[in-house]
């Protein structure tokens, strides 16, 4: 009983964001089809590029993994009451770090890998922690300084790229790093290897570890709603603060690592530009839930593999995916504030005094 | 615009009036007649649809049978333009100006001065509505922002807005709640001279002795029941009122014994010299000594703002302290935080539940577990959820909270159950000083007898300090009172309470005449 009921429940609370995801593929296929692409074969060639042809389902999981492990970190954030879009950043930061370990470093296989994900995900983790130190001594706002960062972290990565470890055989416009060797790459060019999904099952079992069994998830949780409560308790929102933005931060930089030991073996300057954001789209649509986390991620994994393959059966521009996170994006704040609007009007009628529920939940 | 001067007054006729929201009854077939002119009093406990009578003469909610009329004239319901155009008014328990907005800038939003498109100058609008203040009896400097005004200014200001539109019916939502004793006083004057121009006032109230001071006629809702229909209220005293009101006698309040034996009167908390930092929402503490032992409960009386709020934060951990010290049970306590001194054995009953008390999108269970863990050590220490829900559900079973699920969120209950959410919060174990600040304020009469049997016997083995608006609580419960004003001590009494005395204190009277 208790379980049908709270399937119901969270089948109702995903409600709204399934429908944004609907609309947004609906709108995507109106404006390709008012472009004149052919929608069968954009459709078939999705599943094809998603599931079906050779190789597209390992395409699908390589950007499953990305997502579930960069979104694990912003639902920490979001649980504890913060936004942190600067995963694109920290994920760049996470790159360089493992790149260089795994370059610079002649050590024993294990050692490098492990300490290449480890660097990985202490040069995001400082990275985030800029903005979280910011936010809570002297309330910056971290939206608009973790958003900033990404801009110098796509500095840096142009920096690096082009000059500590420019591999000086390269040419062309973009840059980028030699290539690692072949003994501390954690699963060829697909991405996906039993390593590099049991770290993403690992990520996945350690947040859903950090939010339901310990004294911070618990106590994060209800800081992030009522700092005022959380202060007459004597919780400390800072260490909550700084904690959340740290753990976003390293799992974006793990991620980072990941992409360098696994499928791209090397760093170049603006690659994977869109990973981090997708992400933190991917964590809301999955309802700040882990099963919802991991059910978005495919959705959009599928997606941007059916948009890499898609330019073999027809001239689809890359841009359709932009188009498609863009909408999604949009139609899930516009229904959030509906649902707000929604539940206001609920709490009118039963209980009678409105007023002070309203006011307080202002 | 031909109103007249000269109003007749209005009588108000329900008949038959049933509100429903789904299978929940809030009014059940209320018939009253209230008589044009007057004060009439509408009281019941929380849930007893004071509140939805209010809103259904108003058109804020639509009856599911019934009706209304005014002098005889049917109102059409559920539509709240026809009873404005009716001459009905209401002014909300939590008030609708704009908080950024300046006085003059707010009326003039809700009452335009003209129609045209015309810019004019703000101090022209200044001067405007400062006039048309006057002229409904609000004296107020019209260039003040709304969020900068004390309460009961804000609330003056909202009756005057009322009044601008010449309300024939004018309905006052628990007026009393956020106001101190002297303020009601005020207020009720302001009331009877609003009734004495021809207007009918309806006023919701829920303490008695306020009911028996300023109304006319009382109107006792119980249950959704009209238990009592326009009667005058002189046929009541106190008790006979309260028994209507609650539906059973009432537990005699006790005047607490004042024999404790003195050897085991150890100082548990104590506030040497305490003076904190300015801040904009309360008068600072200057040089406040304060000492609350066990097994004693020490009242803090005074007008709201004058530094009730800096004590309790002085106390718990919240205030920038500049000079003196604070120890808890002779450990001293100055500098350490809200945890240090909850580990230490104090407990809190914030000022504000729905804000500081509970997270009320957060479950119930979250909420109750927050106060076990926010003491625990290891910020990633291991907590077992299935064990936490059951520690939630024998605090709340034990404080005999209502609720349908552990999981719900703790804004979904009544403010009684909030506030016994809370106490079961706080007082579970080891609590050996307690600060309660407002424990029963927006409370009904039983949900405040449990909170007060609650406290009288938490001070058997605690000490409490106990700040409270309502001065009845305060003389049924403490040990000792002190009276606060502008930031210090102003005076300390024992029993036998003095009312007029402590009235005095809170004003300033007593102060100027002792110096």
């Amino acid at each position: 009983m208790l379980g049908v009921q709270q399937f119901r429940r969270a089948g109702q609370a995903a409600a709204p964001r399934v429908a944004a995801l609907v609309s947004g593929l609906m709108l995507l296929a109106v404006v390709l089809g008012v472009s004149g692409y052919p929608l069968g074969k954009v459709l078939s060639g999705s599943i094809q590029g998603s599931f079906t042809a050779p190789g597209a389902w390992q395409s699908t999981v390589r950007w499953m993994i990305a997502y579930v492990i960069i979104g694990a970190g912003v639902l920490v954030t979001v649980r504890a009451g913060f936004l942190n879009l600067g995963s694109q950043g920290q994920f760049y930061l996470g790159t360089t770090a493992s790149v260089w370990i795994a370059l610079k470093w002649n050590g024993p296989q294990v050692v490098v890998i492990a300490a290449a994900l480890l660097g990985g995900a202490a040069a995001g983790a400082i990275w985030a922690l800029i903005p979280g130190l910011l936010r809570v001594i002297w309330g910056t706002d971290e939206v608009i300084t973790t958003l900033m960062a990404n801009f110098l972290g796509v500095l840096w990565l142009r920096w690096v790229t082009s000059g500590p470890l420019r591999n000086p055989a390269g040419s062309g416009e973009s840059t980028s790093t030699e290539t690692i060797g072949k003994q501390v790459r954690i699963s060829s060019g697909t991405g996906v290897s039993w390593f590099t999904v049991a770290l993403a099952i690992s990520v996945l079992f350690a947040t859903w570890f950090l939010v339901t069994r310990t004294r911070f998830g618990v106590l994060s949780a209800i800081t992030g709603r009522n700092q005022l409560m959380a202060a007459w308790q004597g919780i400390d929102a800072r260490r909550a603060g700084i904690i959340s933005f740290v753990v976003s931060g390293a799992t974006a930089g793990l991620a980072g690592a990941i992409e360098v030991l696994g499928p791209n073996g090397r760093v170049s300057s603006g690659f994977a530009p869109d990973i981090g954001f997708t992400a933190i789209l991917v964590a809301i649509i999955g309802g700040l839930s882990l099963v919802g986390l991991l059910l978005a991620a495919l959705v959009f994994g599928a997606l941007q593999a059916a948009l890499l393959y898609l330019p073999i059966v027809t001239d689809l521009p890359p841009s359709a995916l932009n188009l498609l996170r863009g909408t999604v994006a949009l139609l899930i704040t516009v229904g959030s504030v509906g649902g707000a609007i929604r539940i206001r009007r609920r709490q009118t009628k039963p209980s009678g005094k409105p007023e002070r529920v309203a006011h307080v939940s202002k | 615009m031909v109103d007249e001067i000269i109003r007749d007054s209005c009588s108000v006729e329900v008949t038959h009036l049933s509100v429903h929201f789904g299978l929940f009854v809030a009014l059940d077939d209320i018939s009253l007649t209230l008589s044009g002119g007057g004060v009439h009093a509408i009281v019941g406990q929380n849930g007893a649809g004071k509140t939805t009578m209010a809103r259904a003469l108003m058109g804020l909610v639509e009856p599911s049978a019934g009706s209304i009329s005014l002098n005889g004239k049917p109102l059409p319901l559920y539509n709240v333009k026809a009873a404005k155009a009716s001459g009905v008014e209401m002014v909300h328990q939590a008030f609708s100006l704009p908080p950024s907005a300046t006085v003059a800038e707010a009326i003039e939003f809700f009452h335009p001065s003209r129609r045209s498109l015309r810019p004019f100058s703000s101090i022209a609008l200044s001067e405007n509505v400062q006039q048309r203040l006057l002229a409904v009896g609000v004296k107020i400097d019209p260039t003040a922002r709304i969020s900068s005004l004390p309460v009961e200014t804000l609330q003056s200001l909202e009756i005057g807005r009322a009044l601008m539109s010449h309300p024939r019916v004018l309905i006052l939502d628990e007026p009393t709640a956020v106001l101190a004793p002297q303020e009601s006083e005020a207020l009720f004057a302001r009331v009877r001279t609003i009734a004495a121009s021809g207007v009918t006032v309806l006023l919701i109230l829920h303490k008695v002795r306020e009911v028996l001071a300023v109304a006319d006629t009382v109107t006792v809702l119980r249950g959704g029941k009209c238990v009592a229909a326009s009667l005058p209220s002189r046929s009541f005293d106190e008790r006979e009122l309260s028994q209507a009101i609650i539906g059973q006698g009432l537990p005699t309040e006790s005047q607490r014994s004042a024999e404790v034996g003195d050897n085991r009167r150890t100082t548990l908390l104590q506030l040497e010299a305490v003076s904190t930092q300015k801040n904009p929402g309360d008068a600072s503490l200057e040089r406040v000594s304060l000492e609350v032992h066990d097994h004693e409960i020490v009242g803090v009386a005074g007008v709201e703002g004058n530094g009730q709020r800096s004590l309790v934060e002085a106390a718990v951990g919240l205030a920038n302290i500049t000079s003196g010290t604070i120890a808890l049970l002779g450990q001293d306590v100055t500098k350490s935080s809200v945890t240090t001194r909850r580990r230490t054995g104090l407990r809190i009953i914030p000022f504000e539940r729905l804000s500081e008390g509970v997270s009320t999108s957060r479950s119930l269970w979250e909420n109750v577990v927050a106060g076990q863990l926010a003491i625990g050590q290891n910020t990633f220490g291991f907590v077992s959820p299935r064990k936490l829900r059951e520690n939630a559900r024998a605090a709340l079973d034990r404080w005999s909270v209502k609720y349908q699920s552990l999981d719900q969120p703790a804004g979904s209950l009544s403010g009684g159950n909030v506030q016994r959410l809370i106490l079961a919060r706080e007082l579970g174990e080891g609590v050996r000083v307690l600060v309660a600040a407002h424990p029963t304020r927006g409370l009904d009469l039983g949900a405040t007898a449990f909170v007060h049997q609650t406290l009288s016997e938490l001070s058997e083995s605690s000490a409490i300090l106990l700040v409270s608006a309502d001065l009845d609580e305060l003389f049924a419960l403490s040990d000792r009172i002190v009276v606060m004003l502008a930031g210090r001590i102003a005076g300390t009494f024992l029993p036998p309470f003095d009312r007029r005395e402590i009235g005095a204190a809170m004003v300033g009277a007593h102060l100027e005449a002792s110096h």
